[in-house]
């Protein structure tokens, strides 16, 4: 072997590459050639060096910009992401928000209904006063349904229909509403008994019960006259609650006297050729619904701004010919 | 993790089985190695993270081609070393017009304290001295001595004869010992 051919062999000899007579017969040179022993130090040596080459690091946030190019997620799916992960955390937090907020809605929605409806228990002529406006915008409609009342199965379908009513926010609702009055003034013994008794609960235990009838009556039919009866009673339970005709302008006014501004509302209302649906008083405070005419009503509202502070939560632009007002009063 | 080769039949498996983790930890692992290799075929740390980035791109949309009759580390150095052969021969870049800078860059990290001076020296003496190889045997003697692959690995990952990989890297560190030869004992 020639030093050439043993210099050769020294990458394999240092990996330990060399088969078993390569190896024998390299080493038999080593052991004759002192220049290629030196030789095979400095290899050694130089290979050495290499290996002690201090491994490269990628710079930092490598990772984070290589998951992000090889999972380019489209920006909805970001978005749900960020919304909803890590969804152990952020998914109950979500679904709690969610109820609560449903609750809250299910609430003020039912609560000034239902205030409303106090004050018509209390006062006997609004139900004159209101008949026949209600039954202004589907005479068709509650023709049949009057026909009709009486059956259990008419109850039933009364019960889905006013489940949907209730639940419905868009603008026919209040036609809805004056629907179901008309309905429940067309069937005067369940709402008769429930005026004499007197039942007036607090808004939120209503509520609750109302849900509970819908829930439990809706699916199922009554088994006898008795059943039918008394779900034609439950079922007139929520146009009882929901009675409440949206009027055209509503807001608070706050007053230093409730007394004496309720007695300046009632000259002011007459004096404007008005009339006072409505009015129900409760220690924090007073519900009153009254319709004015139209021309009268930007006189009634400046008459109301010295009464107290007035802050309407509802004014639109276009009023009808008969403005109704419901004016939530404290102090 | 970061250790030369691990066993990573583990991680293979979930990433076939589709593991979300199972990508950032097989990035996690192999981020290193696989931009050390990048950084001494390229030159240029910029340049660099760029083609390891795109290695693992590669990789996540090929994931499920990986047979597994390779090591999971061949395969990636497979597609890092392809990567920087194809980005040198195809573009118009090349080490030396890098010049100084690249160079000193690389050497940086440890050129401010005296007491380094001489070692910072050699490093700088080696990068440059690994740069200027030719790219074929570059890429041999920075799988085998800075990324400690075995021969039989490289020529997987080359497509090259055992022999080609052997005669190769055995050029490639006579061309260093020369080159290196003042800061030999």
């Amino acid at each position: 072997m020639t030093c050439h051919e043993a210099r050769e062999l020294f990458s394999a000899l240092i990996d330990d590459a060399l088969g078993g007579e390569e190896r024998a017969v390299l080493d038999a040179h080593l052991a004759t050639c002192a220049d290629c022993g030196r030789e095979l130090q400095r290899f050694r040596d130089t290979v050495a060096l290499l290996r002690a080459v201090e491994p490269a690091r990628a710079p930092a946030g490598f990772v984070d910009r290589v998951l992000e190019a090889a999972r380019p997620a489209p920006w909805p799916r970001r978005l749900l992401r960020a919304l909803f992960l890590p969804w152990p955390v952020k998914l109950p937090v979500e679904a709690a928000a969610v109820v609560l907020v449903a609750v809250g809605v299910v609430y003020l929605y039912q609560a000034t209904p239902e205030l409303q409806q106090a004050a018509r228990l209390e006062s006997p002529a609004p139900t004159v006063a209101e008949a026949p406006r209600a039954a202004t915008p589907q005479p068709s409609e509650t023709s049949i349904e009057k026909k009709d009342a009486p059956a259990p199965s008419r109850a039933r379908a009364e019960n889905v229909q006013r489940s949907t009513a209730s639940s419905d926010t868009s603008g026919d609702t209040e036609q809805r509403r004056d629907r179901q009055n008309f309905q429940r003034d067309a069937e005067p013994a369940p709402s008769a008994g429930m005026v004499a008794g007197g039942k007036t609960e607090a808004p939120p235990a209503r509520s609750g019960r109302v849900l509970d009838t819908r829930e439990s009556q809706a699916p199922a039919a009554p088994e006898s006259a008795a059943d039918a009866l008394k779900a034609r009673k439950q079922a007139s339970t929520p146009p009882a609650v929901a009675s409440f005709a949206s009027p055209d302008v509503s807001g608070g006014l706050a007053v230093n006297d409730r007394d004496a501004a309720l007695r300046a509302l009632a000259e002011l209302v007459a004096r404007l050729g008005g009339v006072e649906d409505r009015r129900v008083s409760w220690p924090e405070g007073s519900i009153v619904e009254l319709t004015i005419p139209r021309e009268a009503y930007a006189e009634f509202a400046r008459q109301l701004a010295r009464l107290g502070r007035w802050q309407p939560t509802r004014e639109p632009a276009e009023l009808p010919a008969r403005v109704r007002i419901g004016l939530r009063i404290t102090g | 993790m970061e250790g030369r080769i691990g066993d990573d039949s583990h991680l293979v498996d979930r990433l076939r089985q589709g593991d979300p983790r199972a990508f950032e930890d097989l990035v996690i692992a192999y981020q290193h190695r696989v931009f050390g290799v990048a950084l001494r075929m390229l030159g240029s740390r910029a340049e660099a993270e760029d083609l390891a980035q795109e290695v693992f791109v590669r990789v996540h949309g090929a994931i499920a081609e990986f047979r597994g009759d390779a090591k999971l580390s061949t395969w990636l150095y497979t597609i890092a070393s392809r990567l920087c052969l194809n980005r040198l021969a195809s573009s118009e870049r090349r080490m030396v017009r890098e010049g100084e800078e690249t160079l000193t860059r690389l050497a940086s990290r440890h050129a401010s304290p005296a007491a380094e001076l001489e070692r910072s020296e050699l490093e700088t003496a080696l990068h440059r001295a690994i740069a200027e190889l030719p790219e074929e045997r570059r890429i041999v003697v920075v799988l085998r001595d800075l990324e400690g692959l075995s021969y039989e690995e490289i020529a997987a990952a080359l497509e090259l004869e055992l022999g080609t990989v052997r005669s190769r890297l055995h050029r490639a560190r006579m061309d260093l010992r020369e080159k290196l030869e003042r800061f030999l004992p």
